[in-house]
């Protein structure tokens, strides 16, 4: 899903916005994804990111959730629809 | 949830086995050994029709964009049922404002994980509280936070006392087992006993009472919350009352929730009170228990899919159910903010290095400690014990 319909780019309505927290532990390693803060404006973002890594990251970076192009993932719609699916069939044979 | 009726009064319940490893085999258990997967709470929605003072969600009427449908919250409780997971909590916002509510909840136990409901009840008719007992909803929580007029005030709404008590009133109809939810601050304090003598004559016989979390609305309000001596005082006050009505033959269950320095004072008490061998063999309980569960007993995926290390914790996630599975998200121990939680006893600083309780307590809420200091393995703030019964002698004075 990479298009501006992806639920994970919409913003939020609580006035707060999510920032997607990489990291590097050391020079020669690569960045990686360490979840998101949820903050009201990048100076709190960073100033929360810093709290809980900066222990282990040699580099921090942040970037806006709502302005990530996601492609894959974990299709949640379709699990459940073919969970219910099989659902349905199995309901079938048995009556 | 330290279990104040089984420690005190030896009441045995159906999460023994859950939490201290220690079912009774005259009563079905949840599990029948303690959860080594965590016990998942979902905010199903962030809409509510109330709006509380204390909200870990900040949820309000706004509809928000993102909710997980009904289709992939299906399949996130395919991922949960697939990674284990024993219970899932449905709750808020409010639950019961997603119309889909009745067919998750069937959806979930037909895939054999636990459903349970967290709620302010206001919404609970006698049919609602039918079908979900018929969808095989084990347990629901109805949230009241003092008598009427503070209730009400605290909730935001005129009538949501009557409207809770009467939620509560249909699912005991329905033979739904429905127990109070209560978070405790300075202004509701006073009114703790007397709700619970009005909710027991209703029939409820199952109350947890929570601390303050300084998460969403509740950090907004952090100054409401008691200080140590009233902490001490409405947590003694509990203890008594669990041990009356027990005296009475009447078996309630009580619960504490959200601070774990309660594990180290029921040792206290009860050394105080029932003498040394029953209080070390609550200790031992409280061993098996484990101490506060952040990160590893309990997590939370809220209304966008976004995974949390408890459900007040809402400003940082772990990452996405919509991008990864939430058990591939919850054993990637890459992240070392969740590698470092789950050792914290090696990270803990101040009183909580030194305390002789941190077995079973673990430096309690790293969420408040964040708030109280910004350093994460600092203290908890809502630490009530004293430096004595922490086990800490004091230096002499040169
Ligand atoms: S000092 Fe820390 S570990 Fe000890 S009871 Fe208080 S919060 Fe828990």
């Amino acid at each position: 899903m990479a298009s501006d319909d992806d639920p994970r780019r919409k913003p939020r309505i609580d006035g707060s916005r999510q920032w997607e927290v990489f990291l590097r532990e050391r020079s020669a390693e690569p960045m990686r994804h360490v979840g998101s803060v949820t903050a009201p404006s990048a100076d709190i973002a960073t100033e929360q990111a810093t709290t809980l890594f900066d222990y282990a990251a040699s580099a921090l970076w942040l970037c806006p959730a709502d302005e990530v192009r996601r492609l894959g993932g974990n299709d949640l719609a379709e699990k459940g629809r073919a969970e219910s699916a099989g659902d349905a069939r199995t309901e079938g044979v048995r009556q | 949830m330290i279990s104040i009726s089984k420690l005190l009064c030896g009441q045995t319940a159906e999460g023994d086995g859950l939490r201290y490893d220690d079912p009774d085999a005259d009563i079905e258990q949840i599990r029948e050994e303690k959860q080594k997967r965590p016990v998942v709470v979902w905010n199903t929605t962030r809409r509510c029709n109330l709006y509380c003072e204390h909200c870990y969600a900040g949820a309000d009427l706004d509809p928000a964009q993102g909710e997980l449908s009904t289709a992939e919250a299906k399949g996130l409780i395919d991922d949960l049922a697939d990674y284990d997971v024993p219970v899932l909590l449905f709750s808020g916002g409010e639950p019961l404002v997603r119309e889909d509510l009745v067919e998750l909840v069937d959806y979930c136990t037909d895939r054999g994980v636990r459903a349970v409901l967290s709620t302010n009840g206001t919404l609970i008719t006698e049919e609602k509280a039918q079908a979900l007992k018929d969808a095989g909803l084990s347990y629901a929580g109805v949230s009241v936070d003092g008598l009427q007029e503070r209730n009400d005030r605290f909730r935001g709404k005129d009538g949501a006392f009557e409207a809770a008590v009467r939620g509560i009133k249909n699912c005991l109809s329905v033979d739904l087992k429905t127990g109070l939810r209560y978070t405790i601050t300075e202004h509701n304090a006073a009114d703790m006993e007397d709700v619970v003598d009005l909710l027991y004559d209703v029939g409820v016989d199952r109350f947890c009472f929570y601390h303050l979390d300084y998460g969403g609305r509740g950090g907004d309000i952090a100054d409401a919350d008691l200080d140590d001596e009233a902490q001490r005082r409405a947590v003694n006050r509990l203890f008594d009352m669990t041990r009356e009505y027990h005296a009475e033959g009447e078996e309630i269950e009580t619960l504490l929730v959200g601070n774990y320095a309660d594990s180290a004072y029921v040792v206290e008490y009860a050394e105080e009170e029932l003498g040394h061998e029953r209080a070390e063999e609550i200790h031992q309980y409280l061993r098996v228990n484990g101490g506060d569960p952040t990160g590893e007993r309990v997590a939370d995926v809220d209304y966008r899919g976004d995974v949390h290390l408890t459900q007040f914790w809402q400003s940082y996630s772990l990452g996405n159910v919509r991008d990864r599975s939430f058990g591939d998200i919850w054993d990637d121990e890459s992240n070392p903010l969740l590698a470092r939680l789950r050792e914290r006893e090696e990270h803990l600083t101040g009183k909580c290095a030194s305390c002789q309780y941190q077995d079973v307590c673990r430096g309690s809420s790293r969420l408040r400690a964040l708030a109280g200091s910004g350093d994460l393995f600092g203290p908890d703030p809502q630490c009530y014990l004293t430096a004595e019964e922490r086990g800490v002698t004091p230096e002499p004075a040169d």
